[in-house]
Formats: structure tokens, sequence, C-alpha cells
């Protein structure tokens, strides 16, 4: 069984973002990149499946900045391969370019599972799972929070809004957008990282000139602006309590 | 004559009439009739020996010895022996009881007879061991009557019994065991022997009465014997001990009449004696642990070394050999590599430790179990288990453990480092992990906006980077006085000061990463070298007379772990600095402060660091402020709940413990502030803590105020505040603050 989790680092939301002079992308030279939450579950339920029934694990990700850190965090979790596409990169790329050069690379891997986390806070043209399945012609299925392994096909357990789950079962191989695994992502300690950093070997593969086309086009972007029906109540805590109170009132709610 | 007397009387006739008296005889000469003679002698032979032969009484004076007198004084010197042998020994030695009961009787105190009651109890309930009361029994008679005896004896360390017939001299208790030796001229060999009683398996009385010597001199045939062995030279003993603590017990006590003790530059000293069998001492030396170096005979401490390799390490457990376990075996081990580690093996398992812990009560596996598991090869119970994150690494274990073992920078801490690797953490506490290695602060905070809350100040915070010049202080400003609103105020206060007292000093800001201390006592050791490493680079950077910092978590690894990696810089908290400067600090005091304040020692200023009086010295600065101490203070302060790791894991202590520490702190402060009608526990009904708080009497405004001296304290402790019924009016307050108010240098509130 061979598992793939292709990761991607998505901007930091600690840092204030800016937006770029063009007003249509985000300023990306102060902002900080991490590794997409919902990846790092993908990453947990693909080292799940592995302490369960045994896998080979393989990390992937593009060779921005903050890439070793996170590959190397991986090995020390018990990831068993790592691969760095290595490319000059554009620090924000879209889904469709980021799918298409996955999916290039995850082929020759020869990968029996893809888990991909289900979505990224920066994935403004839709998240790459659908997109990678398509460039692999491989099955999706996202929204999924636990999953377990059949001869030759995978049950996973997927979530629909309003409380309902769906068990699907799907023929292998078949890419998977994770929403949550079974349990949370576990801690590795710094020693952990460290001695991966000495003993695991990074895989590097050159990879062609990303592709973001047949996206929709961002025309403008901005920060949430102060719509005309909302009035912001001013003064200190005693007043907009008071205030408060008043509309409540007049609301009928108090 | 009342009746005792007459008893009494009667003792005394009988002693001196060799033949014995008959009753009617004794009845003229007392001048009662003979029935009450009968009932006399009744109740004497309760008490004493009383033969009948035909019509004749008298004394047996073979089972009898003669009355002795004893004032109070002398019977409670007595009494304390007797119970001193009698507690060390594992089975009720009956001559010893008996004796014991009529001690404790005759005491008439309370406390003694109901000792008496409990020893007669344990006479029942215990078997008596015929057999020893049997040896005792011919013994003591040999010795009385000058008999000779036919022991046979088990010598130590011999499985062979030895068969001899001795004339028995005295008896003396062992000074380093709890033996009782029977000293006596041993046929044929014709030398003085020493036979500890235990050891003695069956005597018997012969028929030859042996010559008394001349005189016996206890304490010179003792000191001739202790040194003789069989007629040679004795075994000479040197043994070191280095610690100048115990060398002052070691000073203080005699254990052999040969002994010398010579003092040594180092502050320990050299201790020698002269024995007849220097492997008698092993247990004794055992004792000690690491602390006693054997320096002669080279056998015994072959010997001492063998056993340490035989038992695994294991030096005070006699019971049963440790199971082979390999990771209990391999963490033990892991534990004597640090500073003072090798203590653990002296643990004598009194649980002060486990006692003291704040947390004790909640810990499923408290200091005391985890040593007692790890010796018995049990020890992945523990890590299965999640009780050490109860551990606030306040070391209050540390402090009250009579063998100095390092319970918490070791055992806990370690514990915590293999939980860790495990990847056995909380989730709080990994969140908090992972946000200090991701941004440098565990609060998740972006690590640009470090010096934000030195933005506004006027005039400003000089940031090194910036500055590009020496300075005379590197402030070390630390997590949460750069990032949490509460703690910000005191960071501003201490600022003012700074700048008050003309001091040219600088901060790193962005270049700061948290000081790592609290991580490292997590468990998270590598996080810990990764931060420090990255502040050693910035330090390095620039030029600076020394570290100041407001942090006792900072302070403490600035101070000892930092330069273990290298990284060595003069460093002081803050209260020390300021203390160091009160006469300039005092003329800028303008204003005073009517409040009762209570002094909450930080963990890691007071109890590791030694720093006590630096902040009580610095409030009692502040005119009108009246100092008072709560029930647990310097050494024996109570954390806040917030050090090693706590801070990161409230959630899973609460549920675990069902009680906050710095709620009881804030019990401890409303007590010694004046307040009455405390509640300390679950907190009460909204109901009845109004009416509580509308009982309080009225009081002229007089402030309460908990007084810190740590960032972790303030918001834990006004976290604290609101729920502990009553506790509305205390506040919180950092010296700093209360500083800066006094000087007039804060125009805003926290």
């Amino acid at each position: 069984m061979k598992i793939v989790v292709p990761l991607k680092l998505v901007p930091d939301l600690v840092e204030e973002l800016e937006i770029a002079a063009s007003g249509a992308e985000l300023d990306t030279s102060f902002s900080r990149l991490l590794l997409n939450e919902f990846d790092e579950h993908a990453l947990e339920q693909a080292l799940l499946l592995k302490e369960r029934s045994g896998a080979e694990v393989t990390a992937l990700t593009a060779g921005i900045e903050g890439a070793d850190e996170v590959l190397y965090n991986a090995a020390a979790k018990g990831a068993d391969r790592l691969v760095k596409l290595s490319l000059d990169f554009p620090k924000s790329t879209n889904s469709h370019a980021m799918a298409r050069l996955y999916g290039t690379a995850i082929r020759d891997l020869g990968p029996d599972l893809v888990l991909v986390g289900v979505q990224a806070h920066d994935s403004l043209d839709g998240p790459i799972g659908p997109m990678l399945a398509e460039v692999l012609g491989m099955p999706y299925v996202g929204y999924v929070a636990g999953l377990r392994l059949g001869d030759g096909c995978c049950v996973a357990k997927k979530e629909y809004p309003g409380g309902v789950t769906a068990e699907v079962e799907l023929d292998l191989p078949a890419v998977l957008g994770i929403q949550a695994a079974e349990q949370p992502p576990r801690y590795v300690a710094i020693s952990r990282v460290r001695l991966a950093m000495k003993e695991a070997s990074l895989e590097q593969q050159v990879a062609p000139e990303p592709n973001p086309g047949g996206a929709a086009a961002v025309c403008r972007m901005y920060k949430p602006e102060t719509g005309q029906r909302a009035s912001m109540i001013e003064g200190d805590e005693g007043t907009v309590a008071g205030k408060l109170l008043e509309i409540f009132r007049e609301q009928g709610l108090l | 004559m009342s009746r005792t007397q007459r008893i009494q009387r009667l003792e005394e006739l009988l002693l001196a009439s060799s033949g014995g008296r008959t009753s009617q005889e004794l009845a003229s000469l007392l001048e009662v009739h003979r029935t009450t003679i009968w009932r006399d002698l009744a109740e004497l032979s309760c008490e004493v020996p009383v033969q009948q032969d035909g019509h004749r009484y008298r004394i047996d004076r073979r089972e009898y010895l003669s009355n002795v007198r004893l004032d109070k004084a002398e019977s409670l010197m007595l009494y304390l022996a007797l119970r001193r042998m009698l507690r060390r020994r594992p089975k009720l030695h009956p001559m010893m009881a008996r004796a014991m009961e009529k001690l404790s009787l005759a005491l008439r105190h309370p406390s003694s007879v109901r000792l008496a009651e409990s020893i007669q109890i344990a006479q029942r309930q215990q078997p008596t061991d015929a057999e020893r009361a049997k040896v005792w029994e011919v013994l003591v008679r040999g010795w009385m009557e000058w008999i000779t005896v036919r022991i046979r004896h088990q010598a130590y360390g011999k499985t062979v019994l030895e068969e001899c017939e001795i004339e028995p001299y005295f008896f003396e208790p062992a000074l380093l065991t709890e033996g009782i030796y029977l000293v006596g001229r041993a046929q044929p060999a014709a030398n003085l022997k020493m036979f500890e009683v235990d050891r003695i398996l069956s005597a018997a009385l012969t028929t030859r009465r042996f010559q008394r010597p001349e005189d016996i001199v206890v304490d010179q045939m003792l000191k001739h014997l202790w040194g003789v062995l069989y007629g040679e030279q004795g075994i000479p003993v040197r043994l070191r001990f280095r610690d100048p603590v115990l060398a002052q017990r070691v000073r203080k006590t005699v254990w052999l009449p040969t002994q010398q003790v010579h003092e040594m530059a180092d502050g320990g000293v050299e201790w020698s004696a002269t024995v007849q069998d220097a492997f008698e001492l092993v247990p004794w030396i055992r004792g000690w642990g690491p602390d006693c170096e054997v320096l002669e005979p080279p056998e015994l401490s072959e010997r001492l070394a063998q056993l340490e390799r035989e038992y695994g390490g294991v030096t005070m457990t006699t019971a049963v050999r440790p199971r082979p376990a390999s990771f209990s075996q391999s963490f033990y081990e892991s534990l004597h590599d640090m500073l003072d580690g090798e203590r653990i093996r002296i643990c004598l398992q009194c649980s002060a430790c486990s006692g003291i812990c704040p947390h004790g009560l909640a810990m499923e596996y408290h200091p005391r179990k985890m040593i007692a598991l790890l010796r018995a090869g049990l020890f992945d119970a523990v890590l299965e288990s999640d009780s050490i994150w109860m551990c606030v690494s306040c070391y209050a274990c540390t402090e009250v453990c009579p063998a100095k073992i390092p319970v918490t920078a070791g055992l806990m801490t370690r514990t915590k480092e293999e939980m860790l690797l495990a990847g056995n953490v909380p989730p709080e506490l990994q969140g908090a992990l992972e946000r200090s290695q991701r941004y440098g602060n565990p609060l998740g905070e972006s690590p640009r906006r470090r010096a934000d809350w030195a933005k506004d100040l006027k005039p400003e915070i000089p940031i090194m980077a910036r500055a590009q010049r020496p300075v005379e202080v590197l402030w070390f400003v630390g997590d949460y006085p750069s990032y949490h609103p509460r703690v910000q105020h005191s960071t501003r206060s201490f600022a003012h000061i700074l700048q008050a007292l003309g001091v040219d000093f600088g901060i790193l800001g962005p270049e700061e990463q948290s000081d790592g201390d609290s991580q490292r006592m997590s468990g998270e050791r590598g996080l810990f070298e990764m931060l420090a490493s990255k502040n050693g680079e910035a330090f390095a950077k620039y030029e600076f007379g020394e570290i100041v910092t407001t942090d006792p978590h900072a302070y403490n690894a600035l101070r000892h772990e930092y330069p273990r990696l290298g990284i060595s810089y003069p460093v002081r908290h803050y209260t020390q600095f300021l203390a160091e400067r009160l006469p300039e600090l005092k003329p800028l005091i303008k204003h005073e402060l009517k409040a009762t304040v209570a002094f909450h020692d930080p963990c890691y200023l007071g109890r590791v660091n030694g720093v006590f009086d630096e902040p009580r010295d610095l409030l009692r600065a502040i005119p009108g402020l009246e100092l008072v101490e709560m029930s647990h203070h310097r050494e024996n302060s109570l954390c806040c709940g917030g050090g090693g790791g706590g801070m990161w894991l409230d959630g899973f202590q609460w549920e675990k413990a069902h009680t906050r520490l710095a709620e009881w702190r804030i019990g401890e402060a409303l007590r010694a502030s004046g307040a009455n009608g405390v509640y300390l526990g679950p907190p009460i009904p909204e109901k009845k803590r109004r009416s509580r708080a509308s009982d309080e009497p009225r009081q002229p405004e007089r402030q309460r105020i908990l007084a810190v001296a740590c960032p972790y304290e303030s918001p834990r402790f006004e976290d604290a505040v609101k729920m502990v019924p009553g506790a509305g009016k205390l506040i919180v307050k950092d010296i700093a603050e209360l500083l800066a108010d006094a000087m007039g240098l804060n125009r805003s509130g926290p």
C-alpha cells in the first residue's frame, strides 16, 4: 500500500495580510507560510493507516521557503519518503497549477491512495483534491473524516452538512479530501525533527513550469469593508452596553 | 501504715531473710492478721517472684532485681531508650514489650498509658516469639549468675552455625545497626568476642560457673573489642564525606568509639575508625548512598561495587531484586547521569515529595510512587497514564526531599520528556509547544509584534537593532510581558521605572524569542535548545553590561541553563536590580499606599533561585504599605499553577483536580490580609455568595493587595479572584506596578 500526501503551504494568518499593489492578490513579501491545517490531518490519517495496516507514506511538497521543515517534520512523525518538487516557485500559485504539478509528480510514484487536505484558506480557484483526481484519472471523495482499507478498495466516512455521515466505497487508487483525521495530528518533539534532518533524505524532483490556466481570474482583492447597514456603537464599555440593551429592548429581545 | 507501705515492708522482710519466713512470723512483725499477710503476699507476687516452700515464703533472688526507684524524668529517659529500640524492631520483642508496658504505666501520663494499652493489644495479637524469649532468658540468667552458656551462633555473612561456650559479661546495643550484642569471653579461645543476640539461635545454661572478671569497664572493653580482631590488628576504615551538610551530621554523631573525624578543605570530612569486621559496615555505608566514598580498605569498596552491579544500581531495596525491564532500567540509569542524579538511589520512600506536592492528591503516580515503580521495573505504568502532566515544576518536592534528590529537574522533567517523545502530550500543551516553535512564543502571536507593547511609550524604548549602540542593561522582556494585555501593563510600569532612574537600556524586540524555560520543564528540551540558540545569536550581536528580566523563568534559564549551552551573560531579576538601586528609587516615591500587601514568592525566583528579600525590600520602600505573609511563603511558597507547562494545561489540570492552585493562593492572600470567612473549595451558588459578601464587616478603605513578581501570576491570580467568593476586592499587582504607582508614573490602571 502506497499512500502519497501532497502538502501545501499557505499564508500564516498570525501576520496581518497585505494586498499587493495590483489589488488582485496578496502581497507575499511579508507573509510567512505554514502547512495547511487540513493537510496536517491528511498526513495524520496516512500515518494512522500505516500504523494500522502497514503502508509506505510519501510526503510531497513544492520546494518553497519552509518546505524542508515541513517535510522533515513529516519524516519525524513517521513518513517514509520525502519528495520535494524543486522549481523557482512564486510564493503563491493557484490550485489549478498546483494540481497539475502535484499530479505529474504523484503519477510517477504510483500510489494506491492519495490523501490531500479537503481545502486550504488560500484556494481561491477551488480545492486541489478534485483537480488532482482529474489529472490522475482517479475517483475522488471529499470531506472525509476517517476511512478503512479493504481489498483493492477503501471505505471513506464522508461528512455532509446537517450532521449526516455516509460511508462511501471507492476502488483504489483514489484521491480523498481529508476533512479531519481520526485523531488530532500528533506532536513531534524537536529532537525527533532534528534526528530526521540528519537521517531522512529528501528526494528532489525537477518540476515543469507551473501552469495556472483554466482558473477563474481574480478581479479585485480587498479587506472586509464597512457596509451601509451596519452601525458602529462608539464609546466605553458602559455606554456600549447601555446602547446594546436599548437596541435589544427595541427589538423585543428582552 | 498504708497498704502500699506494708507491701513494700513485706518485700524488704522477705529479701532480708535467706531461709524465708512463715506467714505467722510476718503477721507478728507487721502487726496484722495472717489473712492480711496472705492477701498482701498475693499482691506482692504479681510483681515479685515469691516462692512458697511448705509454710515458708521467700523471694527467688535469681528471678528478682531489687526495686529501683526512678523519678519521672529518669523514667522518661528509660522509656525513650526502650521506645527507640522497640520501634526499630519488626517483631514485638516480648521482654522489651513487658518492660515498656511497665515503664509506660509507671509514667502515668495519658500518652504513655495509651502506649501501654497498645502494647497489650499488640502482645495479644502478635504471637510472641517463644524461641527468642527463651534465648534471652538463658542469656540473662547466665549474665546474672555468672554461669557459662552454650550457644549456637550464626556469624554475619556466614551460613554455617558455630557452636561455642561463652562467659557472658555484658550486653551492649550496636551503634550502627539495631542489633544488641552480648560481649563475652568465648571458650576455648579465651578472647573477648561479640555476638549479636538475634544471631544466637539457641542457648543453654551449663553447670559451670565462671570467675568474675576483676572489674568490667564497659567502655574500655568495647574500645579494645572494636579495635582488635581476635588479638590481631583491627581493620582501618577510611570514609570520605564531601557534602558539607552531611559532614555536619558526621561530625555530630559518634558511631564507633574508635572513630576520628578529620576536616577537609572542601568543607567535607574524612571519617576513620578501626573495626573488627569491615563488612559489618556495609549496610551503614550503603545507607549514605553516593555521599560516602570508601577510601580504605579496598576490599570494602570492591564489595560495595559488586553489590551495586548485582542490584542494577538499586541500593535501598532489600526485599526483591528488580526484575529486568528494559525501559525502567535504562530510564532509571539515565536519571543518574544528571547533576546529583545518583541521589535517587538513596530515596527512602518517605513521601515528603508527594505530600507537599500541590497536585499530589490528583496524581495517580506521584513522585514517591514513581520512584518505587522505577525500582520495581514497572515504570511503563507511569508512561501509560497522564498523571505526570499535573506536575507544575514548582520544586516544592525537591525542596523538602531529605535525600536531596533532584525530583523536579530529574525525575519529573525526564518523565515529561519521555512522554513527549512518545507523542503522549495533552492537546493544550501541544498547541503551546507548536506555537513556541513556530512563532518563538507560546501565545502564537506574531514575532514581528513582540515590541508592540512599547509602541506609544514616550520616551521611546530603544530596540537594539535600531539603536546600534552598547547599553548597560539588556532588558529581556519575555513572552507574557510582551504580548499578554494584562502583563503588558506591568511591562510598561517597569519601563517607566527604568526611565525614571535614567538607566541606559535596550530591548531585542522582534529578535527576542521565548526564553524556553517552561517549555524545557514541560519536557521539550529540543525546543528549549532551539529557542536558546536563537536568543544566543541575538545576544551575540550586541554589546551590553548585563541582562535584566521581569520573568523569573527567563531569569532561571539565563542563569543556569543558557551557560550550559555556551550562552553566558550576567543576569538579574528586576527585583534584584531595583533593590540595589533603592537609595535612588526611594526619593522618587511620592505617594503612599494605604494597603495590606501579601507577597507571593514566585517558585523560580524564590525556591529555585533563593531571591526572597529583594522583592520584600522593594515593597517596604513604599510608605503606608503593610507587608504581611501568607501561610505559604518563602521556600514554602505555593505555586500559582503556571510552571512546568501548567500555564498551558489549565483545562487538563482542572479536569483532573477540580481545583486551581491560584484559587487556593487567593484564599491565603485574603486570610493573610485580614479577610474573614474565606471559603475555599468549589464555587458556591450565587445567592449564598451575595449574602456572604454583605455579611462582611464594613471596614475603612484599606486596599488588600496580592503583590507578584512573575508575569504568569497577575493573569492567573486575577482569574482566581473572580472565582473565589469574597475575593472581589483583592487587587493583584506586580511589584513594578506598585512601585510605578507610588512614583506617580502610571497614568492608567491595568
